[in-house]
C-alpha cells in the first residue's frame, strides 16, 4: 500500500502547517508578545486581551466579509460605508420605533446585505472591475447618507443598547470587571461562522476554487452568479453586524468616521495572507493579521513608545513579518529546485 | 460491437464561416485514438460538440452507447461519461489534491463538506493511475506532470468511459511524456476510450491506434496509426510537404563570435566549454532540468557564473545584466514566450520597439510616431507577420505569430548572437516551418544562433551542430551530419 | 454643498421664478460671503452656521457655509476655486491644511476676495484671523482646571487630533509649558498622543495607558472626541475617582460624563459666536472700516488686534460644567 493510502498522519499536518505562511506570522506574533510581556507585565494580562479584542472587534468583523471577498478572487472597499448606512438606519429605526437586539441586528444586516448585492449586480451583470465598482459604490453609498442626514450624529441610543451585554462577568481587581460584552461576542461568532462557510460547507469551497480558477470553475459547472452574490452580501452582513458593534462602543453613530478606515482592513486581510489576486486566504490568517496589528498598536502605547514613532515601528514590523514568510517560501523553492 | 461514439454529418457554422462540415467520427470501447489538424481546422469546435459546450447544426447524428441525442449539453455529456482535460487542464492550484479530484462532491446546494468520503474517492482514483500524492497536498505545489495526474484523476473520478485530452503533452519532459503513454495504455486495456489531440506528430504516432485528419473543417480521413508515418501526417493535416534535410557543416572557416571556457555555476551546470561561430546555428538539447536553460540565462546576463569565461570576439567579457548582454549584442528569446517574451495586452508597436527605444528617440529624448511606425512596418514585412493593425494587442495574434513578434523584437537590437529557447512550442506546422526559414535567414546574414529545444528532430535538421547536456555538463558535440535522432535520443536518455 | 445649502438655493430659485421679479438694482444686491468649514453636517459646523445666518441678517450680508463631505484638505481646495469662479465678495474659511490651502487662497487674494479664516492663525493668503480664543490662554486655562483636580502633582498625559493638527498642538504646547513653569510636581509620562477626533480611538488609547501608567491621575484631551473617548474607557474601568479628564467637548456630547463627573470640565469657544464673528469682521472689511486694537466687534465687544500678524481676538472662552451644559444644549450646542 503506498503512503498516501494510509490515513493523513498528524506529522503530515503539522509539517505542512510549519510551511505555512500563518506559521511564521504566528511566530512572529508570540516573538512580539514575549518581547512585550517582558517589558511591560501588563502586556500579557486577561485584562488587556479583553481590552484588543473589544477594540479591535470591528476591524476583525470586517476583514473577515473581506477575506472572502478576496477569497472569491474579488475586492469591495465599500464596506466602511455600507457599515455607515447600516448602524444609521438600524439606529435610527430603533430610535424611532424601539427595536431589540434581534430586530437591529437584522437591520444592520439587512441593508449591507441589499448594500452588498449592489456590488455584486455590478461586478457579475455588467463585468466591472470589482475594484472600480466598489470605488464607485463606496462614495455613492456614502455620499448618500451625507446628503440625507447632513451627517449628523446620534448620541442618545436607545438605552439597552448603550448598557449592552455583558455575560460571564467577572472582577478583575478592585476597580473594574470583565466579561464577554457585545463586541468579543460577535467577532467570536463572526470568525465561527466564516470558518465554518469556508471550511465546512460545499459553497466555502466553490468560493475558494472560483478565487483559484474562474474559467475551470465555469466549465466545471459552479453557479458563479450565485457565488458571486452571497460572497458580497456576505461582505455587506459582516459590515452591517461590525457597524453595530463599532457604534455600541463609541455610544454614538457617527456617519463620517467610518470612511477611510478602509486600509486598516485590508492591512489585516493581506497580512494574514491572503492574496489580491484571489483563491488563497484563511480565517486563521486573517486572525493573526489582525491580532500583528492590535498587538503592535497596543505593545507601542504600553512599552512608552512616543506616538511620533509609532507608525515607523508599525511600518517596520509588517515588512518584517512579511518578508519572513517571503524568505521562507523562496528558501523552500531553492531547496525544491537543488533536490 | 457498438462503438462508444458514434457521429455522422456533424457540421457548426459561426456567422458564415464553416468551422465543421458533415464530419463523421467513430470512437470505439478501449481505442486510443489521435485527432491531429493546424489550427483553425476545427479540432476545438469538434471536442467542443462532444462535451456538449457547443451544439452542431441540425442533421447531425450523436450516438452514445448506442443511444441517439440530437444533440448534447454539457450536463448530459458528463452523464454519459465524456470528460475533457483541457491543455490548460482547469485545476484549481490552492485547492488539495483530494478536492480537485473530488470536486464533484463541491457542487450543488448547501451542503456539508465530507473530507473524509473527498479523500477516499481521491485515493481510489489515484491508485488508478499509480500516483503517490498526499492527497492534502496543493495541487500548486505538484510539478505539471502531477497536476496532469490529477487531472487524469479527476476524469476518472466522474466516471469517465472517455477521455479527451488535449495537447496533454506541450509541457512534459520526454520522461513525463512515456509515463504518461503507459498510463494510457493502462486505462486503455480497462476498458477507456482516450482521444489524444496534439502538434507533436512522433506521439501521436507512438500512442495511438488510429487518427483522425481534420483540414480546414474537413476531415480529411481516419487511418490505422502503422499505416502512416510523421512526414505523411504532416502533409495530410497540411496540404504541403515538409522535408528537412540535414545541414552541412561548413563553417569552420567563419569567425568565433561567442566562446565558453570552463563556464561553471553551482547547481546549475559545470565544465561548460563551446565555441559559436558567426553563421552558425548551434543545437543545444537534453531534459528539463539538464540545465540548458540555465546557461542560455548566464549568457544572457540573468544568471550570472560562478566560474569559468566569457569570450565574445576573443574578448572575456563579465556580463553583469540583461541590459549589458544587450548592449553587447545577445538577443535571448525565451522558452515561455507568453509569460516573459511579450506584454500580451500591449500593443505589437509596442513589444517590437520595446528593446530599442533608446535607438530610437530622436532630440530631446522623445520617440515620434512615425518613426516607430516606420520601424515595425519593417519588421512585420521582413519576418512576415500576419497583423491587421499594429495597435492591436499582441494577444489577438495567433502563437506563430506572437512567436515572430517576439523575434522582431530582438531581431531589432541587430544581435551577433540569437539565443532561442524552444522557438517552436504550441505553435503548428506550417507556422514553426515559417520559424525555422526565419532562423535560417538569419544565420545566413552572419547571426550566430544558439537553438536550444526538446524535440530532438528541431535540433537536428535545423542547426548545424548539436550539443546534448544531461545533468549540466555537455556531454556530446557533434556536427548534425555526423548523427541521427535515435544516437541523439540515447545521449539525451542515457 | 450640503444639504441645507442645496435646499436654500432651491427654494430661492423657486421663489424667484414664481415671483418672477428681477431683482432691483446692482447696488442694492447685498454681497455674497461663503465659508467653508472643514466638514459639513457636524454639531460643530451646524452651530457654527446659525452664527454665520444670524451674522447675515444683522450684517445684510449674503453669508452662507459650505463643507466638504469628508475631512479631506483636496475637497476644501476644490470648494475654494468654486468659489473664486463664482466671484464670491468674501471668502471664510475654516483650513483643514494651511500649506494646501495657501496657493489657493493666494489666487482668490489676487482676484480680489477678501478671505477672513477660523482656527487659522498659520495660515498665508489671508486678510484677518478670527480667533475666540487666545491660542496660549486657551491652553493655559485648561492646564489650570487639570492642575486643580490633580491637586497640582501627578502624572497625566496629552491628546491631540493629529500629532500636526496646528491649533490643537499649539493649545497642547501651552498647557505643557504653564505646568512646567507652575506645576513643577506634575509629569507629563508619555508624548502627546493622536487620535482625539475619533472616538473610539482615544478610547482605545485611554484603555492602553491606563495599563502603561498605572499612577495616571490626569488626561488632558484637545480634539473635540478626545475627552469623550477617554471618559468611556475610564468609566468601564471605574477609575473616575483617580483620573481627571479636562478638554475640548461638545456639550450635549459631554453632558452624560460631566453629570457623572469623569469630565470634570469641558473647554471650548461658542462656534455660534466665531460664525458671527467672522461675518462681522467680513462687514467690516468690505465696508472700510480701520481695524486697529481695541476696534469694537459688533455684538461681540472689544477685540486685541495684531495689525502685522494679522490676528482678531475676542476672549470668549466657554466652560462646560454641570452648571452651565444645560443652557448650552438649550443653545443648540
Amino acid at each position: 500500500m503506498p503512503d498516501s493510502l494510509k490515513a493523513p498522519s498528524v506529522k503530515a499536518a503539522l509539517a505542512r502547517f510549519r510551511r505555512s505562511h500563518e506559521f511564521w506570522l504566528l511566530a512572529v506574533i508570540l516573538v512580539l508578545c514575549a518581547g512585550l510581556g517582558a517589558a511591560n507585565p501588563q502586556f500579557l494580562t486577561m485584562q488587556n486581551l479583553f481590552d484588543l479584542l473589544t477594540s479591535y472587534a470591528f476591524v476583525g468583523i470586517l476583514a473577515l466579509g473581506l477575506l472572502v471577498v478576496l477569497i472569491a478572487g474579488g475586492i469591495d472597499i465599500s464596506f466602511t460605508a455600507t457599515a455607515s448606512v447600516a448602524q444609521y438606519v438600524a439606529l435610527v429605526i430603533a430610535n424611532a420605533y424601539g427595536a431589540n437586539w434581534f430586530s437591529l441586528f437584522a437591520m444592520a444586516i439587512g441593508t449591507g446585505v441589499a448594500l452588498g448585492a449592489v456590488n455584486a449586480l455590478f461586478v457579475q451583470k455588467l463585468r466591472i472591475p470589482s475594484i472600480i465598482v466598489s470605488v464607485a459604490t463606496l462614495n455613492i453609498f456614502y455620499g448618500l447618507l451625507i446628503f440625507v442626514t447632513g451627517g449628523k450624529y446620534i448620541y442618545s441610543l436607545p438605552d439597552w443598547f448603550a448598557t449592552g451585554i455583558f455575560w460571564f462577568e467577572f472582577d478583575w481587581g478592585p476597580t473594574s470587571s470583565y466579561g464577554v460584552n457585545l463586541q468579543i461576542l460577535i467577532l467570536g461568532i463572526g470568525f465561527l461562522v466564516t470558518w465554518l462557510l469556508l471550511n465546512r460547507t460545499n459553497i466555502g469551497r466553490q468560493v475558494y476554487a472560483m478565487g483559484g480558477n474562474p474559467d475551470a470553475a465555469q466549465r466545471l459547472g459552479f453557479h458563479t452568479f450565485r457565488l458571486n452574490m452571497l460572497v458580497y452580501c456576505y461582505m455587506g452582513a459582516m459590515a452591517g453586524a461590525a457597524s453595530l458593534v463599532q457604534a455600541q462602543l463609541a455610544q454614538s453613530v457617527a456617519p463620517t468616521v467610518l470612511v477611510g478606515k478602509e486600509l486598516d482592513v485590508v492591512a489585516a486581510v493581506v497580512l494574514g495572507g491572503a492574496s489580491l489576486a484571489g483563491g488563497v486566504g484563511t480565517v486563521l490568517g486573517t486572525f493573526l493579521g489582525l491580532a500583528l496589528l492590535a498587538v503592535l498598536q497596543n505593545g507601542l502605547i504600553l512599552l512608552g513608545v512616543s506616538s511620533y514613532w509609532s507608525p515607523l515601528f508599525v511600518g517596520l514590523v509588517i515588512l518584517i513579518s512579511v518578508s519572513v514568510t517571503a524568505w521562507s517560501q523562496r528558501e523552500r523553492r531553492a531547496r525544491r529546485v537543488r533536490a | 460491437m457498438t462503438p462508444f461514439l458514434d457521429m455522422s454529418r456533424i457540421s457548426k457554422r459561426f456567422g458564415g464561416v464553416h468551422a465543421l462540415r458533415n464530419v463523421d467520427l467513430t470512437l470505439q470501447t478501449g481505442e486510443v485514438h489521435c485527432l491531429v489538424g493546424e489550427n483553425g481546422s476545427g479540432k476545438s469546435t469538434l471536442i467542443k460538440i462532444i462535451s456538449g459546450v457547443q451544439a452542431p447544426e441540425p442533421g447531425g447524428r450523436i450516438s452514445i452507447a448506442g443511444q441517439d441525442y440530437p444533440h448534447l449539453n454539457p450536463v448530459r455529456s458528463t452523464h454519459c461519461g465524456i470528460q475533457v482535460i483541457y491543455q490548460d487542464l482547469s485545476l484549481f492550484p490552492n485547492l488539495t489534491v483530494a478536492e480537485n479530484i473530488a470536486i464533484g462532491q463541491h457542487l450543488g446546494g448547501v451542503r456539508r463538506v465530507d473530507w473524509a468520503a473527498m479523500s477516499v474517492i481521491a485515493l481510489n482514483a489515484m491508485a488508478k493511475v499509480g500516483a503517490e500524492f498526499d492527497p492534502d497536498t496543493k495541487v500548486a505545489e505538484l510539478p505539471i506532470a502531477g497536476r496532469q495526474l490529477v487531472a487524469i484523476c479527476r476524469a476518472l473520478a466522474a466516471d469517465a468511459k472517455l477521455i479527451i485530452m488535449d495537447e496533454p503533452t506541450a509541457s512534459l519532459t520526454r520522461h513525463e511524456v512515456d509515463a504518461l503513454i503507459a498510463l494510457v495504455s493502462e486505462l486503455k486495456r480497462a476498458g477507456m476510450c482516450i482521444v489524444f489531440v496534439s502538434h507533436r506528430l512522433d506521439e501521436v504516432l507512438e500512442i495511438a491506434e488510429r487518427v483522425t485528419v481534420l483540414r480546414d473543417g474537413v476531415k480529411v480521413g481516419t487511418f490505422d496509426a502503422d499505416t502512416i508515418d510523421s512526414r505523411k501526417l504532416s502533409h495530410l493535416m497540411t496540404g504541403h510537404a515538409f522535408d528537412y534535410d540535414i545541414h552541412p557543416y561548413r563553417l569552420a572557416a567563419a569567425p568565433v563570435v561567442l566562446e565558453l571556457q570552463g563556464l561553471g555555476r553551482d547547481g546549475d551546470y559545470e565544465d561548460v566549454d563551446l565555441t559559436l561561430r558567426a553563421g552558425e546555428i548551434l543545437g543545444l538539447t537534453g531534459l528539463l532540468g539538464s540545465g540548458r536553460t540555465e546557461l542560455a540565462l548566464s549568457l544572457f546576463g540573468m544568471n550570472p557564473p560562478d566560474r569559468g569565461v566569457i569570450l565574445l570576439d576573443g574578448q572575456p567579457v563579465s556580463l553583469a545584466s540583461n541590459a549589458e548582454a544587450i548592449r553587447k549584442g545577445i538577443a535571448y528569446v525565451p522558452e515561455d514566450r507568453l509569460t516573459l517574451g511579450l506584454i500580451l495586452d500591449q500593443s505589437i508597436t509596442s513589444n517590437i520597439t520595446l528593446t530599442v527605444l533608446g535607438r530610437l528617440a530622436g532630440r530631446l529624448g522623445l520617440i515620434t510616431a512615425g518613426t516607430r511606425n516606420g520601424h515595425v512596418t519593417q519588421w512585420v514585412s521582413r519576418l512576415g507577420i500576419k497583423v491587421s493593425d499594429p495597435e492591436n494587442p499582441v494577444k489577438t495574434l495567433s502563437g506563430g505569430n506572437q512567436q515572430r513578434v517576439v523575434l522582431a523584437k530582438w531581431m531589432a537590437t541587430n544581435p551577433r548572437v540569437l539565443i532561442l529557447d524552444s522557438p517552436t512550442v504550441g505553435v503548428d506546422i506550417s507556422a514553426k516551418d515559417g520559424i525555422y526559414d526565419i532562423i535560417r535567414q538569419l544565420a545566413d546574414a552572419g547571426v550566430a544562433v544558439l537553438l536550444i529545444s526538446d524535440e530532438i528532430p528541431e535540433v537536428l535538421y535545423h542547426s548545424h551542430r548539436v550539443l546534448v547536456m544531461r545533468h549540466g555538463r555537455l556531454t556530446l558535440d557533434v556536427p548534425s551530419s555526423q548523427t541521427s535522432e535515435p544516437a541523439l535520443r540515447q545521449a539525451v536518455n542515457a | 454643498m450640503n444639504r441645507r445649502e442645496t435646499l436654500r438655493l432651491m427654494g430661492g430659485a423657486t421663489a424667484m421664478s414664481v415671483a418672477g421679479l428681477p431683482r432691483l438694482s446692482w447696488a442694492d444686491t447685498p454681497k455674497e460671503m461663503v465659508t467653508v468649514v472643514k466638514i459639513a453636517g457636524i454639531p460643530w459646523f451646524n452651530a457654527l452656521e446659525k452664527g454665520i445666518q444670524k451674522g447675515a441678517k444683522d450684517f445684510s450680508i449674503n453669508a452662507s457655509m459650505v463643507g466638504p463631505a469628508n475631512v479631506d484638505p483636496a475637497q476644501q481646495v476644490k470648494l475654494l476655486e468654486d468659489l473664486i469662479a463664482k466671484k464670491v465678495a468674501v471668502i471664510g474659511l475654516v483650513p483643514l491644511d494651511v500649506k494646501v490651502c495657501e496657493p489657493v487662497l493666494k489666487r482668490a487674494q489676487a482676484a480680489g476676495i477678501k478671505i477672513i479664516t477660523h482656527e487659522g492663525p498659520e495660515q498665508e493668503g489671508r486678510d484677518w484671523n478670527v480667533e475666540l480664543i487666545d491660542s496660549v490662554r486657551f491652553g493655559e486655562v485648561q492646564m489650570e482646571r487639570l492642575a486643580k483636580d490633580m491637586g497640582g502633582k501627578g502624572e497625566y498625559v496629552v491628546y491631540v487630533g493629529t500629532l500636526t493638527t496646528p491649533l490643537h498642538n499649539k493649545w497642547a504646547d501651552a498647557a505643557i509649558a504653564y505646568q512646567k513653569k507652575n506645576f513643577p510636581d506634575m509629569k507629563l509620562v508619555a508624548d502627546r498622543f493622536p487620535g482625539a477626533d475619533e472616538i473610539d480611538t482615544s478610547q482605545r488609547t485611554t484603555q492602553d495607558v491606563i495599563k502603561a501608567y498605572p499612577n495616571l491621575a490626569g488626561i488632558l484631551g484637545f480634539g473635540s472626541n478626545g475627552p469623550i473617548g477617554a471618559g468611556n474607557a475610564v468609566r468601564q474601568q471605574r477609575l473616575q475617582k483617580k483620573i481627571a479628564i479636562v478638554g475640548t467637548v461638545l456639550p450635549s456630547q459631554a453632558k452624560a460624563l460631566i453629570n457623572d463627573d469623569i469630565i470634570r470640565e469641558g473647554f471650548l469657544w461658542n462656534p455660534t459666536d466665531a460664525g458671527y464673528a467672522m461675518v462681522a469682521v467680513a462687514s467690516l472689511v468690505l465696508n472700510g472700516k480701520p481695524i486697529t486694537d481695541g476696534v469694537e466687534v459688533p455684538g461681540l465687544g472689544k477685540a486685541s488686534v495684531d495689525v502685522a500678524g494679522k490676528q482678531i481676538k475676542v476672549d470668549k472662552i466657554m466652560r462646560i460644567n454641570k452648571e452651565t451644559v444645560d443652557g448650552l444644549i438649550a443653545g443648540g450646542l
